[in-house]
Order: structure tokens, then C-alpha cells, then sequence
């Protein structure tokens, strides 16, 4: 008896022993982290814009503030803006040069002008006059990737106020010298490009 | 103790170059651009404007000195105004009544002929005849101030759109028996009494019509 006793024990422990074995198992969970690229452009208000010439004096120096445009970019990387548009047209044959549009930018987020963007029509009296072909409005200076809250901008609308780079004829002399052919209503896109720098 | 068969080594592989496969992409990517478009309207409304002093009027003083030997003791002022316009434009001018009546004596009455008027050119919208800009009926001639529409300023082939720096004029008045001596007999007959006079005139804009522009 005391030997079966004994064997069984024996037995006994080793079960115990080939559990205690199996216990130990390993596996690998691969994690990969993909920082894919966002390049994101905003105008969160004043896609509409409207200049109405009504008086002589608006005729004659124009419009200061027509409207602001306002707009975010998110984007790692570094990125430039570009902007371009039609001459306004009013569906006719009538148009009125697009140099008589200007806009000007404020910085409004965390990135400023002069040092992480650089922008040269920051004044009412510096306005980019609009053409037909992309011109930089804002380029990068010392680092743009950001969000939002980094690049937000104002676009500031101007029309027939001679600034800049803008028409240097008044509106008045503009309909006089029949580059404006007619009165009515006259209407244009504004394409703004955001490219991400490689 | 885990035994890493062939197969599970390729498997690996695989699983490695998809995910590098996945972060070329990505970098790939960063080359991208985006459009937004703002639409911009402009309205362009007519204009038509005559700028001048409403409380404008013809007004002089005649003193008789001897026997019909008058001196005038005050001119009538000359009138400034300009025209801004987006049309091209007329303008005329007429007499409100057809006599000029004392200040101090209102039954004093002398013909409204007794004033012609020129309108000098002083904008940057030439005066030259229906070939220029405006054609201007009074230039190098006094007309004489009447109670009918008389149209001075008439559109030209150039046109006469433009601004107060465009369209900028002075009215002057003069007596015509200065340059008619018929005035002066027909002057020396009317027995003025010493008075100031005064007048009214209409000065009237209009969009032109003909096909210029």
C-alpha cells in the first residue's frame, strides 16, 4: 500500500509539473503608426463677396473694404497659396479687368507674417491687384505646417481703389475709355490654391 | 519554446513591406495641392449727378449816374458745378421767369436777355465740338440767357462719362450790351432805377441717348 502510495505521488507531481509548463506562451502584436500627410484649406466665411458701385466717390477711389474672406489651412508640411481669377464677365461680352479686384491678408492664428509665413500685401495701400495667372499670396517664411489655430488668415477685398499692384485707372475712367463697356452685373470666381512644399 | 517555421518568416516579410508600402504612399502624397473658389460680384449702378450750389442765382447792381450813364456796383457771381455721370450726358439751361425783378423794388423788371452767359471748361473731358468729349455750344459765344431749354453741353463722339475731375465747368455771366451795341441803345431806353437785381435759371442734366455710347 505504501508503495502504491507513493507512485501516485510520484504521478501526481508530475502532472502538476507538465501544467506548470504549459503556462508559459509568448506572442508579438505588431503596432505600425502611419503619419499619413493633411493638407486641408478652409474658408470658413465670406465666400460670397459683393462690391456695389452706387456713387460718384465709389467711382472715383473705389471700394476700401468690400468684404473679408476668412480661411485655415492644416497641413504637415510646408505649404504656399496661390490665387487667380477670371476677368468678371457679365455674361456677355462686358468685363472688368480682374486687376480692378485686390485683396490683402491679416494673420489671425498662432503663425505670424514675417516669421512663419510671409506674405507682401498686408495693407489696404500694399493690395495685390488679382490676374489671371496664380500669384503667391502667402509663402512659407520659417515653418507653416500647422493646424488651424496656427494658419488662420484674413483676406481682405478691395476693388477699384488703384492700390498695389492694382488698376491704376479709376472705375469712372475705366467705363469713359470704354474698357468697361456697360453697366450691370459682373461676376468672377476666385481660385485659391494651397500647395503642400515637398 | 516557440519554433519559427519558414513559412511564418514570410508571413512577417509580407506583413512588413505592406506596411512599408503604405508609409511610401503616405510620403508620396505630401506632393498634393487643394483649390477653394470665392465668388466675387460687382455691381455697377448708373450715376448722374449735378453738383452745385442750390441757393445759385444771377444777381447784379445798377447805379445811374448821370443821364443814361450807368455803372454796374455788382456783378453776378459765377457759378461752379460738375457732372458725374457713368452715362454720357446734356445739359441745358434756361431762365425761370423772363425778367430780372428789383430787390428793393420788385415792380422793377428788366428783360432776362439783359444776361447772356459762356460756359468755361475747366475738367479734363475736352469741350471741342461732337467729335470730342462734350460739344459746347457757348464756346468762344455769349448766348443770351432765355426762359426756353437751350442745350449748352451736348455728348460727343468720345463721350463725356467721367467724374467731377472730368466734368468740372464755370458759368459766367455777362451783359450782353457789352458786346451789342443794339443792347446798349435798347439798355439806355429801359430808365433803370438804382437797384439790385436777381433771377433765377434752371440748369438741366439729362442722359443722352444718342448712340455714342
Amino acid at each position: 500500500m505504501k508503495k502504491i502510495t507513493i507512485i501516485l505521488s510520484i504521478i501526481l507531481a508530475f502532472q502538476t509539473a507538465d501544467i506548470k509548463a504549459q503556462a508559459t506562451d509568448s506572442e508579438v502584436v505588431n503596432f505600425t503608426a502611419i503619419l499619413a500627410s493633411v493638407l486641408n484649406l478652409n474658408v470658413t466665411s465670406g465666400q460670397n463677396q459683393t462690391a456695389t458701385f452706387d456713387t460718384p466717390d465709389l467711382y472715383n477711389l473705389g471700394i476700401d473694404a468690400v468684404g473679408t474672406s476668412t480661411v485655415t489651412m492644416e497641413s504637415t508640411a510646408n505649404w504656399t497659396l496661390e490665387i487667380n481669377a477670371a476677368d468678371f464677365s457679365d455674361g456677355a461680352a462686358a468685363i472688368i479687368p480682374i486687376d480692378n479686384l485686390g485683396v490683402w491678408c491679416e494673420a489671425t492664428g498662432a503663425h505670424t507674417i514675417g516669421t512663419e509665413v510671409t506674405c507682401a500685401y498686408t495693407s489696404l495701400g500694399t493690395a495685390m491687384g488679382v490676374t489671371n495667372t496664380d500669384q503667391m499670396l502667402i509663402d512659407n517664411g520659417t515653418g507653416n505646417g500647422g493646424d488651424a489655430s496656427d494658419n488662420a488668415f484674413n483676406l481682405n477685398w478691395t476693388m477699384g481703389t488703384m492700390n498695389g499692384s492694382m488698376n491704376t485707372a479709376s472705375m469712372f475712367d475705366q467705363l469713359s475709355d470704354g474698357t468697361i463697356a456697360n453697366l450691370g452685373t459682373f461676376t468672377t470666381t476666385v481660385n485659391l490654391t494651397l500647395t503642400a512644399l515637398p | 519554446m516557440i519554433k519559427i517555421t519558414t513559412f511564418d518568416a514570410m508571413v512577417n516579410y509580407s506583413k512588413q513591406l505592406l506596411s512599408l508600402a503604405i508609409i511610401f504612399a503616405g510620403l508620396v502624397a505630401t506632393a498634393q495641392k487643394i483649390d477653394m473658389e470665392t465668388r466675387v460680384e460687382a455691381r455697377l449702378e448708373s450715376v448722374l449727378i449735378l453738383n452745385i450750389d442750390p441757393n445759385a442765382k444771377i444777381e447784379f447792381g445798377i447805379k445811374e449816374i448821370n443821364d443814361n450813364l450807368y455803372q454796374i456796383t455788382k456783378d453776378p457771381d459765377d457759378v461752379n458745378f460738375s457732372i458725374e455721370s457713368t452715362g454720357s450726358w446734356n445739359l441745358s439751361i434756361s431762365a425761370t421767369k423772363p425778367y430780372f425783378s428789383g430787390i428793393n423794388d420788385t415792380s422793377q423788371k428788366i428783360p432776362i436777355d439783359f444776361i447772356g452767359y459762356y460756359i468755361e471748361n475747366k475738367g479734363t473731358n475736352w469741350d471741342n465740338g461732337l467729335f470730342s468729349n462734350i460739344a459746347n455750344k457757348s464756346k468762344d459765344t455769349l448766348l443770351p440767357l432765355r426762359t426756353e431749354e437751350t442745350m449748352i453741353l451736348i455728348n460727343g463722339r468720345r463721350n463725356n462719362i467721367g467724374g467731377a475731375k472730368n466734368n468740372s465747368f464755370v458759368l459766367r455771366w455777362k451783359f450782353i450790351y457789352e458786346d451789342e451795341l443794339t443792347k446798349m441803345k435798347e439798355f439806355s431806353n429801359f430808365k433803370i432805377k438804382d437797384d439790385y437785381y436777381v433771377g433765377g435759371f434752371y440748369i438741366t442734366l439729362s442722359e443722352s441717348f444718342t448712340p455714342y455710347k
